[in-house]
């Protein structure tokens, strides 16, 4: 299953992808009704893109008192039955990193649907922060990563005792 | 009305009293909106010769029709009112994400009138809009007005435009300031801001803009994308952003050194935007929704200057605080541009009047103890920020230059006019535009001042003489050191330039790389705002804001004879060791000649005939 991995050491804090979610969404432009947060602490040079956990045992699925949400077992993502939500914001309450919300205007639950399975956020990125991918295909980058610098220093150090 | 916010805004600060209006939509089908409806608020409610300080002037914030949208860089606003720095036109522009949120609380203007009695800052939540006291956030600078407000309105999402202490104390290059690096600094609208005891504004906006086609204008918007991803300047403009001028400036001797006294900077590598990327760049930052991340967040690790951080820079405070200056430290550099930032000036300004100071004294125009005792020998570091700190609290010799370059030279006599680097009151940017005619041109003719943005005439660099025959039938045209076809070239690239202000777009991709020629203009006009607009017509608008800008100068008195600059570029040569420039002078009556009647013009006077404003409906 695909999630949306996220690396914050190259977001430009542009919040394309919050546009890009409402525009998807509801087919016109704002960040009022994103189900993708970027979290900016300008002092500090910080951008961080939120997005949902896709959580298998998912706390707003569980605390929905109507079950109008459910999982779609193709992609992973939690969906909504509008025609069930009550807007009681149980699922905003229970989601641990604070990504469910209400829609401001129709006051039912906003949670990511990953777009049906090809996130417009993810296509709008300019940077890479933000990638469609599987679980664990950052570690893996991360390890190679972590092997190549390993590598470096051997290489340096190999260096330093030649001289 | 279709990628409008729909309403206009009115504080009136005397009385307190707030009044809103819809956007004309047949004003908007004129003039589109930032800049374009900011001119021609001011046109119709400034009285002629207002003072740029008193409680008459309006000051105006717009943001355009692709503001907010996904268009890449649609971010950006302007910042209009008669100017307290050069006594014409004040306009200024930034990007950052203000404008978006003006927009999304649904606004398409801000039209600021009176004087409040004592210090306050507006605070808009889409339809609430408040003033609220701001006695605790006076006197504070840029960095920690911002954080106060966003702190105090419990919402760190809040965006705010703000002063700090240089326009509180009368610094006539102040600018607005937002996102706490980006500034609108040009020609005095932070000093506007204070003069009516306004801090800040602070928005915060939750709606959706609507466009009349979603479907035809995301497509757009998508081949845009494509077109910039797969434009050849597209990798260095994220890693350098314009900071990659310093070393292109340096190789064709366009460099303002020691005040214009050289082309070239012996110690360009070691400032140059590589230099940074290499030392001090932690990750690259963009303006809202734009896919050119072209500014760079920088932690400065020097033990002279603790905790140095901040966005950016520009090319154009980066030469300003280097070459400009003669100063080859780069640390200290930056140190400076973050210092003009929290204080809230233009550093466009500031390095001239600092640069102009040092070369007074060079030529012995200005002693030691009239600048306060200061060594004002090229590149002194500690007399550079000494004098940063001095003109942003109006303190000795600061004082004396806080009033910009042209008063500065006035009080001072003994020939130092001659060199102070102005145009129509308006510190000269950072290239020496005896190598770069086009640039010349436009400088001399720019409707706020002296300035680079009102045209931005990339094509020069071009050297594409078969594309010069094609648009302008000149081949000289894609030559920067040939002075022949420039006066087509200029209108062409400011009616561009008026069009990304009006609609809100950057001219990193809208004049630089441009991304949309006039039709591909109208075709994403029509999906964004339903309405029947040709290219042509989009031409049209361009033109007609240029010509009201020029109708709004001359009744200031502006003519033919204040299109000038200084006599160092008109006459003196390039010096030796300026590379390929050396020996260029600026050729600029034959330029304005030819530019006057590309424009229709009198070419005796530069101001628009009859015909033209009955053409344009400005009759």
């Amino acid at each position: 299953m695909k999630r949306i991995l996220v690396n914050e050491d190259v977001c430009s804090g542009c919040r394309a992808c919050e546009v890009a979610c409402v525009a998807w969404h509801d087919g016109r432009f704002g960040t009022a009704t994103a189900r993708i947060r970027v979290t900016k602490i300008e002092p500090l040079g910080v951008d961080h893109p939120h997005v949902c956990g896709l959580c298998r045992r998912a706390p707003c699925v569980a605390a929905c008192p109507t079950e109008a949400l459910y999982r779609d077992e193709t992609t992973g993502a939690v969906l909504l039955r509008p025609d069930d939500c009550i807007g009681c914001s149980a699922c905003v309450d229970a989601c641990p990193f604070g990504m469910a919300a209400l829609h401001p205007e129709t006051g039912l639950a906003l949670i990511c649907d990953l777009c049906g399975g090809d996130p417009a956020c993810v296509k709008r990125c300019a940077t890479g922060a933000i990638v469609y991918d599987y679980a664990g295909a950052r570690a893996r980058e991360k390890r190679e990563k972590q092997a190549v610098k390993l590598s470096e220093e051997t290489l340096e150090q190999q260096r330093k005792n030649d001289v | 009305m279709y990628s409008y916010g729909g309403t206009i805004l009115r504080i009136n600060l005397t009385d307190g009293s707030i009044y809103r209006h819809p956007t004309e939509e047949h004003l908007a089908q004129a003039f589109l909106g930032g800049r374009g409806l900011n001119v021609k608020r001011l046109w119709d409610e400034l009285p002629a010769h207002t003072d740029g300080l008193s409680p008459e002037n309006i000051l105006v914030f717009g943001a355009g029709p692709l503001v907010g949208t996904l268009f890449p860089g649609g971010a950006r606003f302007n910042v209009s009112a008669m100017s307290p720095q050069t006594g014409i036109l004040g306009d200024s522009n930034a990007g950052g994400f203000f404008g978006p949120e003006l927009k999304f609380a649904g606004y398409d203007q801000l039209i600021i009138q009176g004087r409040s009695d004592h210090p306050v800052y507006l605070w808009i939540k889409d339809d609430v809009v408040e003033l609220r006291g701001a006695r605790s956030l006076w006197g504070q600078d840029v960095w920690d007005t911002t954080l106060a407000i966003q702190q105090e309105l419990g919402d760190p999402d809040i965006q705010v435009a703000t002063i700090g202490q240089g326009a509180e104390n009368g610094v006539r290059f102040a600018g607005v300031f937002v996102n706490l690096n980006r500034p609108a600094a040009r020609t005095g609208m932070g000093t506007v801001m204070a003069s009516k005891n306004l801090k800040a504004v602070a928005v915060r906006g939750t709606g959706l803009i609507p466009v009349a086609d979603v479907t035809r204008f995301s497509e757009i918007i998508e081949q845009l994308d494509e077109a910039i991803y797969n434009h050849p300047e597209y990798e260095i403009r994220c890693r350098l952003g314009t900071t990659k001028l310093i070393k292109a400036l340096d190789s064709i001797g366009g460099l303002p050194t020691r005040h214009f006294q050289s082309g070239r900077f012996k110690e360009a590598d070691a400032v140059s935007g590589e230099a940074i990327e290499e030392l001090y760049k932690i990750k690259s930052k963009a303006c809202f929704a734009c896919t050119i991340p072209c500014s760079r967040f920088l932690v400065v690790d020097d033990p002279r200057f603790p905790g140095l951080r901040l966005e950016g820079p520009e090319y154009e405070p980066l030469a300003g605080f280097t070459a400009r200056v003669g100063n080859g430290d780069l640390a200290l550099a930056l140190k400076c541009i973050d210092l003009a930032n929290r204080y809230g000036v233009d550093a466009i300004a500031l390095s001239e009047v600092i640069s102009w100071a040092m070369e007074c004294y060079e030529r012995g125009l200005l002693s030691r103890e009239e600048a306060d005792g200061l060594d004002l020998t090229w590149g002194n570091g500690e007399t550079i920020l000494a004098l940063i700190h001095k003109v942003a609290h109006r303190e000795g010799f600061g004082d004396f230059l806080a009033d910009g370059v042209k008063r500065a030279a006035e009080r001072l006599g003994k020939g130092s006019e001659e060199i102070a680097m102005h145009g129509k009151g308006l510190e000269v940017f950072q290239a020496d535009v005896r190598s770069i005619k086009a640039y010349g041109l436009g400088n001399a003719v720019a409707s706020r001042g002296a300035d680079h943005l009102r045209s931005e005439p990339w094509f020069e660099f071009s050297n594409d003489p078969e594309e010069g025959i094609r648009r302008y039938g000149i081949p000289e045209t894609a030559f920067r050191l040939e002075y022949k076809g420039k006066g087509l070239v200029v209108k062409h690239f400011e009616e561009m330039a008026a069009i990304a202000d009006a609609t809100g777009v950057c001219k990193n991709t809208y004049n630089n790389m441009e991304v949309l020629d006039w039709e591909g203009t109208a075709e994403l006009l029509r999906a964004a705002t339903g309405w029947d607009i040709t290219g042509e017509e989009v031409q049209r608008i361009g033109e007609r804001i240029v010509n009201l800008e020029r109708l709004f100068i001359a009744r200031e008195g502006i003519t033919r004879q204040d299109d000038t600059l200084p006599k160092r570029f008109l006459e003196e040569p390039l010096p030796e060791g300026s590379g390929p420039s050396t020996g260029s002078v600026l050729e600029l009556e034959p330029m304005l000649d030819e530019y006057y009647r590309a424009r229709g013009w009198d070419v005796q006077s530069g101001l628009p005939k009859k015909e033209k404003l009955e053409e344009l409906g400005l009759d």
